[in-house]
């Protein structure tokens, strides 16, 4: 459907979820590719999402590849 | 990431303070504006609306005292919605409206107007704001019930625009108007919301005249550094660690008996705060789920109470916090799940949730409130004119007791600072009476500070066919005392048929799944309900209560000689009216030494 994409299309930030419409920052994180909101969300994730919850760190609905 | 560069504030100290008031002051006057010419009581009696100005970052510069929900999911949903039409394509005289849950709005009946303020070709400021419509649509007038997804809800809008160029998009407000109960009032409300924008954009463009471009978004940039600067000093306060705590939401009207959790743990590093709710439960079934925008918003709620009342409140104090919410979780809904009741029952109990994190570490916290707005839709066939009618009735809770103070009596949960619908304005407008409304006596959660009184109505049906529902909280699940203090007392929704004795629960009477989440009963002339909304937690032992405020209490006739004397160990002399002094004394010491408390 060209003309509208629905939210659940839509990828979440890594860090943060919050659901992103456009834009985003991907990074590389635990093998997979990530989609984030900012760079603090990147940082967060870095320093204490990865840190304090391994792979469950990664959200199914940030991975954009 | 290392802090903004907060020792560059370049505006003179005195200059900044001006622009920032007359952007506060902007703030209010479209609240003001849209208190006036709004049709509908949520507007214009409950004040359910909040108003804002970004800069030409499309972040917050400035917010008046409204609804801490709506402000706080506005530092996402208004530059999300931007983003989506693209800056690119905004030219002088747009406006863009959405109220879509999944885009970080509050939920459904949030609609959002963002209106860019051009300078010489060039975005400097948005003027926005949100505010509840009463009828958006959906299987309930009024969208609060047991709505198990966001089609039931009502009409969602993506970030569209509303206004091209100073005119309606025709297609836009044709499609609003015929999907909603009240089209006069919801195009009534809407023109008022759009109005205030044309008003803020005044009032930026005489900033602008008076100090130049330059100065303008120099002040900008300044009141938001300055804030973020006093919020991190606060935050660097607090004691690093991380701190946990959890809350219940009771049920989500549909599967009977099924507590929701939240769980929130503050991540305290140095000047940064990071918010985790990482470990509540999946999302529920029914409209208890919150969006990402409206935890984000409960998020900076509880942060805002725990620090000192003059930061600016703008983006910059947003910038030191960090929230986590997981996907699909009860903290941050997806598609196409149910998420009204987010904003009304789970945002005020996330807060308290953080409250308690806090209280950890700080006595400062408070005990749990009332922990619902006590939303009750009500919608039928107006029986003078024939047309549909929706009206949402809100109701003050008990606040929970703090370090200084009782909690308030009858007030609006945290996440707003809305009133209630004046008797007169409501039996004026819709089918019903009301036959009782007092402060509901002798149940409230004791304690030093005992927690705030919930208050007793009873309504009275005027008509055939009025078409009731709920989103309330509480029914099973008490406001959390703190310190000692006792739990909060429950909420209490019953009916009864005209001529009836009997007073009779939605889950017994109707087959609802909850006390408080129900759609669609429909009662007739004569008909009657009672709403008693909960009492606050109480902070602290009770046998340290100040006797004079037992004695206040017992006077006012909210308190009984007998709980006066067996739950907070004070006699009073009920012929004279005054403590008795000396066999409060003797009667106190053995409790304390009992520990009968």
């Amino acid at each position: 459907m060209p003309v509208y994409r629905e939210v659940s299309e839509l990828p979440r930030c890594g860090s943060c979820g919050k659901l992103l419409t456009v834009g985003g920052t991907e990074a590389d994180r635990l093998g997979y590719t990530l989609v984030f909101c900012s760079e603090q969300c990147i940082r967060v994730f870095d320093t204490y999402k990865a840190p304090k919850y391994g792979e469950a760190a990664v959200w199914p609905e940030s991975v954009v590849e | 990431m290392a802090a903004t560069d907060t020792t560059a504030i370049r505006t003179d100290p005195f200059l900044l303070e001006i622009v920032r008031n007359h952007l506060i002051t902007t703030c209010k006057e479209m609240g003001i504006a849209m208190m006036r010419t709004s049709y509908s009581p949520m507007f214009n009696e409950a004040l359910d609306f909040s108003c804002v100005v970004f800069d030409g970052e499309a972040e917050m510069v400035a917010q008046a005292p409204f609804v801490p929900a709506q402000i706080g999911s506005t530092v996402h949903v208004v530059p999300t919605a931007i983003a989506e039409i693209g800056e690119e394509n905004l030219t002088p005289g747009d406006v863009v409206f959405t109220n879509d849950p999944y885009r970080s709005n509050c939920h459904l009946p949030e609609f959002v107007v963002i209106k860019p303020y051009f300078h010489e070709g060039r975005v400097l400021a948005y003027t926005a704001n949100i505010a509840h419509m009463t009828d958006v649509g959906g299987m309930v007038p009024a969208a609060f019930g047991d709505h198990q997804n966001i089609f039931q809800e009502g009409i969602r809008f993506p970030p569209v625009k509303i206004y091209e160029r100073d005119r309606e998009v025709e297609a836009i407000f044709k499609i609003l108007i015929s999907n909603v109960r009240t089209p006069k009032h919801s195009y009534g409300d809407m023109k008022a919301m759009i109005g205030s924008l044309y008003l803020a954009e005044r009032r930026i463009a005489e900033l602008v005249e008076r100090y130049g471009v330059d100065t303008f978004v120099q002040c900008c940039q300044d009141v938001k550094d300055v804030s973020e600067r006093l919020m991190r000093a606060e935050i660097a306060s607090w004691p690093d660690g991380e701190y946990e705590a959890e809350g219940l939401l009771e049920d989500d009207g549909v599967v009977p008996d099924r507590p929701w959790k939240i769980k929130g743990t503050l991540v305290i590093r140095g000047d940064e705060l990071i918010v985790d709710f990482t470990g509540s439960d999946p999302q529920c079934f029914g409209p208890g789920n919150q969006t990402f925008g409206t935890t984000a918003s409960a998020a900076y709620n509880a942060v805002l109470h725990m620090v000192r009342s003059d930061i600016p409140y703008n983006h910059g104090c947003y910038r030191p916090i960090s929230v986590i919410a997981p996907p699909g979780s009860f903290v941050n809904v997806s598609y196409p799940a149910s998420c009204t009741g987010g904003n009304s029952d789970t945002h005020p109990t996330t807060v308290d949730v953080l409250l308690k994190a806090f209280s950890q570490f700080s006595e400062r916290s408070s005990a749990a409130d009332g922990g619902t707005c006590g939303c009750i839709g009500f919608g039928g066939q107006d029986p003078g004119t024939g047309e549909p009618y929706a009206h949402l009735h809100l109701e003050g809770v008990g606040w929970g007791g703090r370090d200084d103070a009782d909690g308030n009596d009858a007030q609006f949960v945290k996440n707003g600072n809305c009133a209630n619908t004046p008797v007169e304005v409501a039996e004026t407008r819709y089918p019903f009476l009301n036959i009782e409304y007092q402060l509901e006596p002798g149940k409230v959660g004791h304690g030093r500070h005992r927690g705030g009184f919930g208050t007793r109505r009873v309504f009275r049906f005027l008509a055939d066919g009025v078409q009731i529902s709920s989103h309330t909280n509480r029914h099973r699940v008490k406001a959390w005392g703190l310190f000692d203090g006792d739990d909060g007392t429950n909420t209490l929704i019953a009916f009864r048929r005209n001529g009836a004795e009997e007073w009779v629960r939605a889950r017994e009477a109707f087959g609802a799944a909850s006390y408080g989440k129900f759609s669609g009963i429909v009662v007739g002339e004569g008909d009657e309900m009672l709403f008693v909304t909960p009492s606050g937690g109480g902070y602290g032992d009770p046998l340290e209560r100040d006797p004079a405020l037992v004695l206040l209490d017992w006077a006012d006739e909210l308190l009984s000689a007998e709980d006066a004397n067996t739950v907070y160990g004070v006699v009073i002399d009920e012929a004279r009216g005054v403590v008795d002094d000396q066999a409060t004394s003797a009667r106190r010491e053995p409790m304390r030494a009992e520990g009968s408390r």
